[in-house]
């Protein structure tokens, strides 16, 4: 939707080569610098056939662009790559590269070797890593911090969407994170499930802790609600076997075939006698109890028709992911057969319901105890808030995964990248010769984030920017600015906060890429390299 | 007994656009025609008074494929702008450049306003009016059916980011890609009382190859008992942008040609060699390849313009549409059974011909009985056939089905008379020629009259509206060798090849050669033993 730049490289000698990927990196950065931040533009593309597609999200924004340019693409990928791997930082990712790539151009055109600069970028890099380290905030036990998980949580969603709505969020995907952390068990994120409904406002939007599912019984008669509930989660195909014998067009008479169709019937009854036996033994009149299925594989008609009968809610086809979500839901087991079905097997809900809009059905699973899997239902009256909405709350998530995973977070507002400035000018006087303009461009643009985070509020970027650093040399505090009026404000009292993961990822990939980019000689081989790596991810 | 449609890739979508087609016009014929059961391709829907039929399908295309496909008629009430509350900061509007809507399209949406106007069968204009042949930009503006489930994959954007092997189409595994198109797979199977085929339509040359083995391993898990049908497209030729960077196959741009490691046909083949061998272990049925660079030429269409993708994809539709005819018939054995009696068991390789239109019965020899001279073969001998598969027929074989349609019921039956009998419960004589849709290219020589017969001819301006047509799909197993098959394994025994993928996507040469076997392997069985004019491993 939005082209960058147009030229498709074909033979790039040295020099050229080199303008080239410096004019790739400022043009990504020029597009993607107003999104940064909680002051940032909001960004609405429409597309030829009047599609619309609104964010503000550095990823969401990459990932529409058509990025025809080799370079520009490349940073793209390291871009998105930051994304896949850590949920945040896309826009600033960029930046710094862009900002990099800028401020080397001016040593470069007084002629020094990009080699030496490259050179200071990695040596300045090991040192930034090293500083984050000591910087970082630790956290002990996050899940009992939920304060902090809030804050970290609302720092991001702000960043995506209006105050108003960010804040009750924030609470939301906190809760959803508490809810599937497992003791002593790596965090699986795909337990929240996201699941929305165009319909009501999307301040409806709300944590449902149990399960919604996107579909609902397809028979007729079948109860729309049952309370008190016995939950057979499987996966067991209740449709009519295909049966071996051959029968072909022109020559199988009718009667041969109603035969066949007898044998196969009777295998798929027995399945589901043998459920509606368990039913009617679990069931009784006294413990008032009633029975829902929830099946992966298909049923039809008539294996519906016989559970209808019975009173029994099935759904067919549910999502692979709800088979694991729902024992962790409701209890039981998922289970791949029903011969030797027991009562140790069901889950339990005290409410089961369907809720119909037009076409679509929902069935929400509701009523359940200490559950360790929920859904985030989103709600709101276009396809476009959803979106926006949806991912917002993809961030939030991984926000807060991020920090019950590093144990650890980092003052946001641009606390971070000032004080590793500070640090680095320090850090410079301790490198002899040609790599030290590295050290001191790698310092330098690391500031492109507070500085932007002024631009976007509309403040005067130098005059605030030095007294936020002075700020920091003078009295040794984390200082962030504040997007209000640009003031130095320590984050930590305002609730802002970022991912160690964020930034640790952000000086992984960002400073390389532009040292590949640098040494063009060797950008085709990296571009290759970076191709074939796909994600970061091991 | 529903049929489920996969459509994946651009040159897949425009075959399929032209399928859908057919069935549109299949189904307006409802009321002549009622031994056709629509509702396996269709889903039909009752919501908010309007009635609905939508495709049971998914299709998959690269970002920015569906042209001037505008919103659903549904949704273009929404609000044109973001919604209010979302965010509170400023916002910046990119409008892509629009794409106006093809006459064919405008004409469409008009014709759905006045609902039920007396209009002709073949709406306001003709084929030559229209100029599909200089005037179509992508399949969208020649489809005549809304779709429902269509996925544009992010990241990959048409006409600008190639996407260009077998291994860029696995990436989207684990990814959110992923994950969206087995969903809506998911929910049109949900839709499915009993699903009993999955049909597929792919580009072999490219990523979608990797898109296709994803889908099709989660249809070997979830539907397993339908039978499997893959039509493996490869198309004339891409247009540049869409092609691998040259660099990628360590060509730099200087080399002489005679040292490029792999040009384009070459990674085709070799993109296509992967997607084969890996989906042997998906209990496929049949695969069938119909790549337009192999196809025979046909002398009943002069004009087809075969680098045109509009054009060139309306013939393997016609075909797909004609051959899978006996999975939408009422009444017949199992679709099911159907495909997997196609081929032998793990044989999966058919070819496929088809005579569009079906030529005349020759007159008949004084002294033989009538119809004594009207064979297929004789048909065959003729050329009225396109072959597009590449793939010698072995009139024996009796993996062989033949569809033939046309009011001559008696000469039809009569034409089957030759084949062998298991052959005979395989095929299918349907009394309606193929309808074709006004976009429907005219390629037609002159003596082709305008209900396809070939005695008459037609006069100028007039267009055929429908034919009398063949196909006859044959299973690989002995009949001779098979073109596709051949070319990849040319591709893979090159050395340069080793070095090529390895660099690439670190593919190692055992890998290479596993895959080599697997062609081999098929392709030695489908080697006629009684021909020998050819060396199968030239
Ligand atoms: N209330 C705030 N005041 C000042 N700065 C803030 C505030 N909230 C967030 N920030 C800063 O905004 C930056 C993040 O902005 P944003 O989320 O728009 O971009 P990103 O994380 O780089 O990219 P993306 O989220 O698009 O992948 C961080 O540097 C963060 O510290
Ligand atoms: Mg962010």
């Amino acid at each position: 939707m939005v082209t960058v730049v147009n030229s498709k490289a074909d033979v790039l000698k040295a020099a050229q080569a080199l303008a080239v990927n410096l004019n790739a990196a400022k043009g990504l950065q020029e597009v993607m610098k107003s999104n940064l931040g909680p002051r940032g533009t909001l960004k609405m593309l429409v597309g030829g056939a009047g599609q619309i597609k609104i964010t503000k999200d550095g990823s969401v924004l990459l990932g529409e662009m058509q990025i025809q340019h080799p370079t520009a693409s490349m940073i793209a990928r390291a871009a998105s790559a930051q994304d896949e791997f850590t949920g945040d930082g896309t826009t600033s990712s960029v930046m710094f590269i862009g900002e990099l790539m800028k401020l080397a151009e001016q040593s470069l055109a007084e002629g020094l070797h990009p080699r030496l600069i490259a050179e200071g970028f990695e040596l300045a890099r090991e040192e930034t890593v090293k500083f984050l380290d000591t910087f970082k905030i630790h956290v002990d036990e996050p899940l009992k911090e939920r304060e902090k998980l809030v804050c970290v949580a609302r720092t991001s969603l702000r960043t995506k969407i209006a105050p108003s709505l960010a804040d009750p969020m924030a609470e939301v995907v906190v809760d959803a994170v508490r809810t599937i952390k497992k003791e002593g068990e790596p965090m699986d994120l795909n337990m929240v499930e996201t699941l929305h409904i165009k319909n009501k406002l999307i301040t409806d939007t709300r944590l449902v802790k149990g399960l919604v599912l996107d579909h609902g019984a397809r028979h007729p008669d079948m109860p729309k609600r049952l309370e008190n509930c016995y939950i057979l989660c499987c996966n067991v195909s209740l449709e009519y076997e295909k049966s071996e014998v051959n029968a072909g067009f022109f020559y199988s008479s009718a009667e041969q075939r109603e035969k066949l169709v007898d044998s196969e019937r009777k295998f798929t009854d027995e399945k589901v006698k043998k459920i509606i036996e368990l039913k009617k033994r679990v069931c009784t009149e006294e413990n008032g109890k009633s029975f829902v299925i929830i099946n992966q594989k298909g049923i039809d008609p008539p294996s519906l028709e016989m559970l209808a009968h019975e009173n029994i809610i099935a759904l067919r086809r549910a999502k692979r992911r709800n088979m694991e979500r729902l024992p962790l839901v409701c209890g039981g087991q998922a289970v791949n057969s029903v011969d030797d079905l027991d009562v140790d097997d069901l889950g339990h809900a005290d409410l089961v319901y369907e809720q119909s809009l037009e076409d679509d059905k929902f069935t929400f699973i509701e009523g359940v105890k200490n559950p360790q899997s929920c859904t985030v239902l989103i709600q709101g009256s276009t396809d476009h808030a959803i979106a926006q909405m949806k991912d917002a709350i993809k961030d939030g998530l991984r926000a807060v995964q991020n920090t019950v995973e590093d144990e650890a977070l980092v003052p946001g507002a641009g606390a971070f990248e000032i004080a590793a400035h500070v640090h680095l000018e320090q850090f410079k006087k301790s490198v002899e010769g040609k790599p030290r303009l590295g050290v001191e461009i790698f310092g330098k643009s690391l500031l492109v984030v507070p500085k932007t985070l002024l631009e976007n509020s509309g403040l005067d970027v130098q005059e605030k920017l030095l007294r936020v650093l002075s700020e920091r040399e003078n009295k040794n505090k984390v200082v962030g600015i504040s997007v209000a009026n640009g003031d130095p404000i320590d984050p930590a009292a305002e609730g802002i906060y970022d991912n160690f993961l964020v930034k640790k990822q952000m000086l992984g990939l960002a400073p390389v890429l532009a040292e590949q980019l640098l040494l063009v000689d060797e950008v085709i081989r990296a571009g290759k390299s970076m191709k074939s790596d796909g994600g970061m991810q091991g | 007994m529903e049929v489920l449609t996969l459509q994946l890739g651009h040159f897949a979508n425009h075959v399929g656009a032209h399928f859908w087609n057919f069935q549109d016009e299949a189904a307006a014929q409802e009321s002549e025609d009622s031994s056709i059961d629509h509702a396996r391709l269709f889903h039909y829907s009752e919501a908010a008074k309007a009635v609905t039929w939508r495709p049971r399908l998914v299709a998959v295309d690269k970002q920015g494929a569906l042209g001037g496909a505008g919103p659903a008629i549904e949704t273009q009430a929404e609000a044109k702008e973001p919604d209010e509350g979302m965010w509170l900061g400023k916002l910046e509007v990119l409008r892509a450049a629009p794409v106006v809507k093809h006459a064919f399209q405008e004409d469409l949406e008009d014709e759905e306003m006045e609902e039920e106007v007396e209009s002709e069968r073949r709406g306001v204009k003709t084929w030559a009016e229209y100029d599909f042949r200089n005037t179509v930009r992508t399949w969208t503006d020649f489809l005549k059916v809304q779709l429902g489930s269509v996925y544009e994959l992010p990241r990959v954007q048409h006409g600008i980011s190639p996407f260009p092997f077998f291994f860029e189409g696995l990436e989207v595994q684990g990814r959110e890609e992923e994950e969206s198109i087995l969903d809506l797979a998911r929910r049109q199977t949900e839709l499915c009382d009993q699903a009993e085929v999955v049909q597929a339509v792919y580009d072999m040359q490219d990523g979608f190859g990797g898109v296709a083995d994803v889908v099709m391993r989660w249809a070997r898990e979830e539907l397993p008992k339908t039978g499997k049908f893959l039509m493996a497209v490869l198309p004339e030729e891409v247009p540049a942008t869409d092609r691998p960077d040259p660099e990628m196959w360590g060509m730099s741009p200087q080399a002489d040609v005679s040292t490029l490691a792999l040009d384009y046909e070459a990674s085709s083949w070799l993109s296509a060699a992967f997607s084969f061998a890996r989906l042997q272990d998906c209990d496929i049925h049949a695969w069938v390849p119909t790549p337009v660079p192999l196809w025979s030429a046909s002398s009943s269409m002069p004009q087809l313009e075969r680098r045109n993708f509009y054009e060139a994809s309306a013939l393997p539709a016609a075909a797909l549409d004609n051959a899978l005819l006996p999975c939408r018939i009422r009444g017949l054995a199992r679709p099911s059974q159907f495909l997997s009696q196609l081929a032998p068991s793990h044989r999966p390789c058919c070819g496929l011909l088809q005579a569009l239109p079906l030529p005349a019965a020759p007159p008949p020899v004084l002294g033989q009985a009538p119809g004594g001279n009207d064979t297929l073969e004789a048909i065959f001998e003729a050329g009225a056939f396109v072959d597009l598969t590449g793939m010698k027929v072995m009139p024996l074989n009796p993996y062989t089905s033949v569809v033939l349609r046309s009011p001559e019921q008696r000469r039809l039956l009569n034409l089957t008379r030759t084949l062998p009998p298991l052959a005979r419960k395989q095929s299918l004589v349907h009394h309606q020629p193929l309808i074709l849709p006004v976009p429907f290219p005219q390629v037609f020589a002159s003596s082709v009259s305008s209900d396809g017969s070939l005695e008459k001819g037609r006069d100028p301006g007039q267009e055929v509206e429908s034919c009398p047509m063949v196909t006859r799909l044959h299973a690989a197993m002995g009949a001779g060798k098979c073109e596709a098959l051949q070319r990849m394994s040319a591709v893979l025994k090159r050395t340069s090849v080793f070095a090529a993928m390895r660099q690439r996507y670190g593919v190692e040469a055992d890998e290479i050669r596993e895959v080599l076997e697997v062609v081999t392997d098929h392709m030695e069985c489908a080697a006629d033993s009684s021909d020998d004019d050819d060396d199968i491993s030239e």
